[in-house]
């Protein structure tokens, strides 16, 4: 065969298609057909000198259809703009370099391409260009690379997965709309059409096709149920992490799931698949151009019983010119019909597909009765003729899944000639990487499939002189020539040639090469050396062949039919059985998840508190096991509509923590009651009871109890209650405390009853005051020095339990200094209560306003305020020894003797930090002027 | 087709509600283990199991948070009740006391679940039928009375237990399909996750004009 140049037919003008595809803004001067090479391979494209305002360009465009009919086959691929960077080398071959590009273009040695050429030359004299221009069009260009790297790179989540029928199956239309447009494949056939291919249940369950590529694939990773155990441990590991940030978004179980009930099905396939065996009939034909003059029915029907799939391929269909240039040959159709009407006429047969590329078709029928378990039909051809892209020579293919099995036929015509050995196996090889089944994401290739027929002229030839091969065929001594045939030593060689195919021994004489219409070999001036040109090879487990015959009967070709009837093995998945299996699948899973789900042990589950103090920490520890199977992350949480996840109280730490499978984290469940929340709990209005939620990341909570006794204490009383106390706070009765701590208790109290006797001031007050009167009057850093905790601690013991009655004078000083601030800063009500506080900050620099509130105070506030105050001034008047000073005195007394109400704290709203400061500051101010008002000097209120 | 082989496409939220000792507990094992616990010790907090079902030909994954029954803990258990697709209200056929405190679990879950939650009561332990205490007619009595799907079950031989987590599931998608609970709503205990789909792009024709040969 000769390069027959596409464009050289005048029904195509290439340059008017161009022209028509970019529309008016530019002129297309001149467009040729030529082959882009890229890395090695070939393509055929468009290229097409394009201007506008003396600027040009090189447009170079890709066409759905071989060769391009309508503006709207063409695509642009790549534009090149012929400015300063612009570099051409040019004979036939044409190097094409700009400053980011370099395309290497092979122009048909033709007239129109010389004129192509020359025109180059010329251009690139221009002067210095913008090329603003070419922006759209280059945008073309870049949507289409877009679309193409997109395709490469699907949004499949497990596209790394080893055993994913996704991997090989597209997300949507859209993408594979994407791909068909940027294919850069060369399709030369036109469909025709296929029956049906909806997928049946069965195989969309376990998506077979490709499944003993990949079977393997999982063998190396699987290889026993304990180190699938181990590898679905290690990811419910990381999936314990994943969960602490969301259980909810469980995205990630469900995707590992999804994987372990697909290798769980895999490995108990056996429990849910049959096989079964079917006919399936192989024939290939080289007819040499020949219309089927002779009944087909010696060749295709070779048995009594009807195969239930034919596959027939022919080479050299179609000799004429017009083969090559139009999609449409009149010889196929002849064929076809030829093929159908002579189909075993004992059964139904539909056709799955047929493809042609040029003059090799294959066409595959399938019994009516198999259609509805057939699936994903597909073909491709590769053409391997002049150039690696003209197709008359290469291979076409068809694949489908059959139940769960996947087939593929190829039909190719390989290179001919005695000597052309190494190409045909150059052509094998084409066909084998090139062919893809794009119906699939990414592709599919042949040698994906569960089985495999190569079936074609693959014109290997017999290495003998042509008088040996035509004595042994005389003598059907067909081992000997068997023993030079060159497949056959590819087959016996592991040669990577038809690797893994196999061929029954051909008992027949040689197919190749008669004198057409005789069964004499030929008799021409060439003398052709017969040879076993027509072959049929298989691979895969599970075919068994019957019959490989040839048929000299059929004698209007220079090549004999040949034939092969096989019995091949697909699985079949049994739905009930398959159910069954599935199901279980799912209860162990269900059960794994469960017991992959986090589990943890508390030792205890209630903390009790016995005789809890104010500013006395008493702490439990609640030790918290990882019984389960993965890694926990635990957390205590807040219960519905609380700020916090505890009563300000209590505090658990680690509050927050992460447990290894099997080990165990110690939590720390402390309550301390401070200065802020001692009132509530003096007066009952709040008990030691809290329940902590822990709660584990993606799993249950757990509930932790805590309660306690809270021993009522002086701290966090209220003046009114203290007064009226005559023993200890601990020798009352909490029902009596409880009484005498609600406000008002001292209007309601009958004093006169109670023989009248109310403290003037709380007696707590008195022994702390009179301890530093006693001691401390000359000491420095008063008020400044902190006190020590245990000290403290005795003091508060003192008070509540008047034991010892006094407090005992060898406690420092400082400790006391700091338990009366303290006393005076838990009171429930402060000394000039919450009420007037605001009224205190409005008058404080008003004396007579600031009296007026004082000694309109209730009698035990006034005369514990007038009390503090008179034990100030004494300090005062050791100043030359005790170093005080009025202002740090009024300061520090001020802040205790005068809070602001629990829900007027100067926090509201969205305050800055600089801004509250700055209030606090003010404040304090004006608290230590209104003391100091009662400091600085005595009133007699 | 709406959802993959393995894929589930919702997940539904229940909650387990009813007074101590009634058997919560042991339905959620009973349905996620298809077992009986036999000593099951009380639950101090809340458990958690899941299973994933099929309804409609849709595959559903139940997240069931199972609560502790003690009076104690009521305050802190109305948490889990926010967010509930399903609310399995369980008493305990043998003690008549745990039957007398449905209606105020029945106040809760009312008024701390979303209008269109489901609430299934489960007349629990129906294999102590010599213990009696409450009539399977009155309690039915009392469900209708109060719109709530009804059975007994019981944990111990797993008569209905499965029927009562299915039928809620039934009932829940049921009303995913007729529009009456929008799953955009904040807390309507239903998460829709589509399943990605799975058969190739098929560019063939659907139907053969020539390729018949009979």
């Amino acid at each position: 065969m000769f390069y027959v140049p596409l464009s050289s037919q005048p029904a195509i003008d290439i340059t008017k298609l161009v022209q028509k595809k970019l529309g008016q803004d530019v002129i297309c001067k001149q467009a040729v057909e030529c082959v882009r090479i890229d890395e090695g391979k070939r393509f055929l494209r468009y290229a097409a000198i394009v201007e506008r305002s003396r600027e040009h360009g090189l447009f170079i465009f890709t066409s759905s259809r071989i060769p391009c009919l309508q503006s709207s086959d063409l695509s642009l691929e790549v534009i090149i703009a012929v400015d300063s960077g612009f570099r051409h080398k040019a004979d036939y071959h044409l190097h094409l370099r700009s400053a980011d590009k370099h395309v290497l273009l092979e122009l048909p040695r033709l007239d129109t391409s010389t004129a192509f050429l020359t025109k180059i030359v010329s251009l690139t004299k221009d002067r210095k260009q913008t090329f603003q221009w070419l922006e759209k069009y280059r945008r073309e260009c870049q949507v289409f690379d877009e679309t193409d790297s997109r395709t490469s790179n699907s949004s499949n989540p497990f596209a790394d997965d080893v055993f994913d029928p996704l991997r090989h199956v597209s997300q949507s239309q859209g993408v594979t709309q994407a791909k068909t447009a940027g294919s850069r494949q060369t399709t030369w056939y036109e469909d025709s059409t296929p029956i049906a291919s909806q997928p049946t249940a069965s195989n969309s369950a376990l998506q077979p096709s490709h499944r003993s590529a990949s079977r393997d694939s999982l063998d190396k990773s699987v290889n026993t149920y304990e180190e699938f155990t181990d590898s679905m441990e290690s990811v419910q590991k990381q999936l314990g992490i994943s969960w602490s940030v969301e259980f909810n978004s469980a995205e990630k179980p469900a995707s590992s799931r999804e994987k372990f009930v697909r290798q769980f099905l895999i490995e108990r396939e056996n429990e849910f698949t049959n096989v079964q065996y079917l006919k399936v009939f192989c024939g290939t034909w080289n007819v040499n151009g020949r219309s089927p003059l002779e009944p087909l029915n010696k060749w295709m029907v070779v048995d009594n019983e009807p195969p239930d799939i034919y596959a027939i391929g022919f080479q050299e269909l179609d000799l004429s010119k017009e083969a090559f240039i139009f999609a449409d040959s009149p010889k196929e159709a002849e064929w076809q019909d030829a093929v159908m009407s002579y189909l075993h006429p004992k059964a139904k047969y539909k056709k799955v597909k047929s493809v042609r590329l040029v003059g090799v078709l294959l066409i595959v029928y399938i019994q009516e009765k198999h259609v509805p378990n057939i699936s994903y039909i597909d073909s491709d051809s590769v053409p391997t003729g002049i150039m690696g892209i003209l197709g008359n020579k290469g291979g076409v293919s068809i694949r489908f899944t059959l139940y769960s099995t996947s087939l593929c036929f190829v039909n190719s015509h390989l290179a001919a000639h005695q000597d052309e050995f190494e190409r045909r196996n150059s052509d094998y090889r084409d066909i084998m990487s090139r062919t893809r089944f794009k119906q699939f994401e990414p592709p599919l290739e042949i040698s994906e499939h569960d089985i495999v027929f190569w079936i074609g002229d693959l014109n290997y030839r017999i290495d003998l002189p042509i008088d040996e091969v035509r004595t042994c065929i005389k003598k059907e001594m067909y081992t000997r020539l068997l023993e030079e045939d060159q497949l056959y030593g590819l087959l016996q060689a592991s040669s990577d040639v038809f690797k893994g195919f196999e061929e029954g021994t051909p008992k027949f004489d040689p197919t190749y090469k008669f004198d057409s219409g005789t069964n004499n070999y030929d008799t021409s001036e060439k003398n052709r050396v017969p040879a076993w040109c027509d072959r049929i090879l298989w691979r895969g487990p599970n075919v068994k062949q019957h019959r490989y015959n040839s048929h000299p009967q059929l004698r209007i070709s220079d090549h004999k039919p040949v034939s092969s009837l096989f019995t091949v093995g697909v699985r079949v998945i049994d739905q009930k059985l398959y159910k069954k299996v599935y199901e279980d699948i799912m209860k162990h899973l269900d059960r794994l998840e469960n017991d992959y789900l986090p589990q943890i042990k508390l030792d205890k589950t209630e903390c009790v508190f016995k005789d809890v103090k104010f500013i006395e920490s008493q702490s439990q520890v609640v030790t918290v096991v990882n019984i389960g199977q993965v890694p926990v992350e635990f957390e205590f949480i807040n219960k519905l509509d609380d700020p916090t996840y505890c009563k300000p109280w209590l505090k658990a730490t680690p509050s927050k923590h992460y447990i290894q499978a099997g080990s165990c984290c110690e939590v720390t469940v402390e309550v301390y009651v401070d200065k802020a929340t001692v009132a509530k709990l003096n007066s009952g209005e709040e008990k030691l009871e809290d329940i902590l939620v822990l709660h584990l990341a993606g799993g249950k909570d757990s509930f932790i109890t805590v309660s306690g006794n809270f021993l009522s204490s002086t701290f966090g009383s209220s003046i009114e209650a203290l007064v009226q106390m005559h023993g200890p706070i601990r020798e009352v009765p909490v029902a009596d405390l409880l009484e005498i701590e609600q406000p008002g208790s001292l209007n309601r109290l009958d004093i006169a009853q109670d023989g009248g006797r109310l403290y003037m001031v709380p007696k707590e007050i008195w022994k702390l005051v009179d301890f530093l009167h006693r001691n401390g009057l000359d000491k420095e850093d008063l008020f400044q020095q902190p006190g020590r905790n245990s000290e403290i601690q005795l003091i508060r013991d003192c008070l509540d339990t008047g034991k010892p009655d006094r407090i005992p004078d060898n406690l420092s000083v400082h400790s006391v200094a700091e338990a009366l601030l303290m006393f005076l800063e838990c009171l429930a009500q402060p000394v000039i209560p919450f009420n007037l506080y605001s009224q205190c900050m409005a008058s404080c620099n008003n004396l007579m306003l600031s009296k007026q509130i004082v000694s309109h105070l209730p009698d035990c506030h006034k005369n514990t305020f007038l009390y503090i105050c008179a034990f100030l001034r004494e300090l005062l008047q050791h100043s030359a020894k005790n170093g005080l000073e009025p202002k740090f005195i009024c300061i520090m007394f001020g802040e205790v003797m005068l809070r602001p109400p629990p829900l007027s704290t100067p926090n509201k709203g969205q305050a800055s930090v600089k801004d509250r400061r700055s209030r606090l500051r003010e404040e304090e101010t004006k608290k230590s002027a209104f003391v100091y008002h009662f400091v600085s000097q005595d009133l007699n209120l | 087709m709406a959802a993959g082989p393995y894929n589930y496409s919702y997940i539904f939220k229940y909650i387990i509600i009813g007074d101590m000792g009634v058997g919560k507990s042991c339905l959620l094992h009973q349905f996620t283990e298809k077992k009986f616990m036999a000593d099951c010790p009380h639950t101090i907090g809340v458990e958690f199991g899941t299973r994933i079902i099929e309804v409609a030909s849709q595959k559903i994954k139940l997240q069931i948070w199972d609560t502790a029954g003690q009076e104690r803990f009521r305050a802190v258990t109305r948490s889990y009740y926010r967010g509930a697709a399903g609310a399995l209200m369980v008493y305990d056929i043998t003690r008549r006391s745990t039957y007398n405190h449905l209606s105020s679990w029945l106040t809760d879950a009312r008024n701390l679940t979303n209008p269109n939650t489901v609430i299934f009561l489960i007349g629990n332990k129906c294999d102590l039928d010599a213990q009696r205490d409450v009539t399977y007619e009155e309690a039915k009595q009392f469900a209708e009375e109060n719109g709530l799907m009804f059975l007994e079950c019981s944990a111990k031989t797993g008569e209905n237990v499965e029927d009562a987590f299915l039928d809620t599931a039934k009932k829940i998608y049921q009303n995913i399909q007729d529009g009456s609970l929008d799953l955009n709503a904040a807390e309507s205990g239903v998460q829709h996750k589509p399943a990605t789909p799975r058969s190739p792009i098929n560019t063939d024709q659907p139907q053969n004009k020539e390729g018949c040969a009979c």
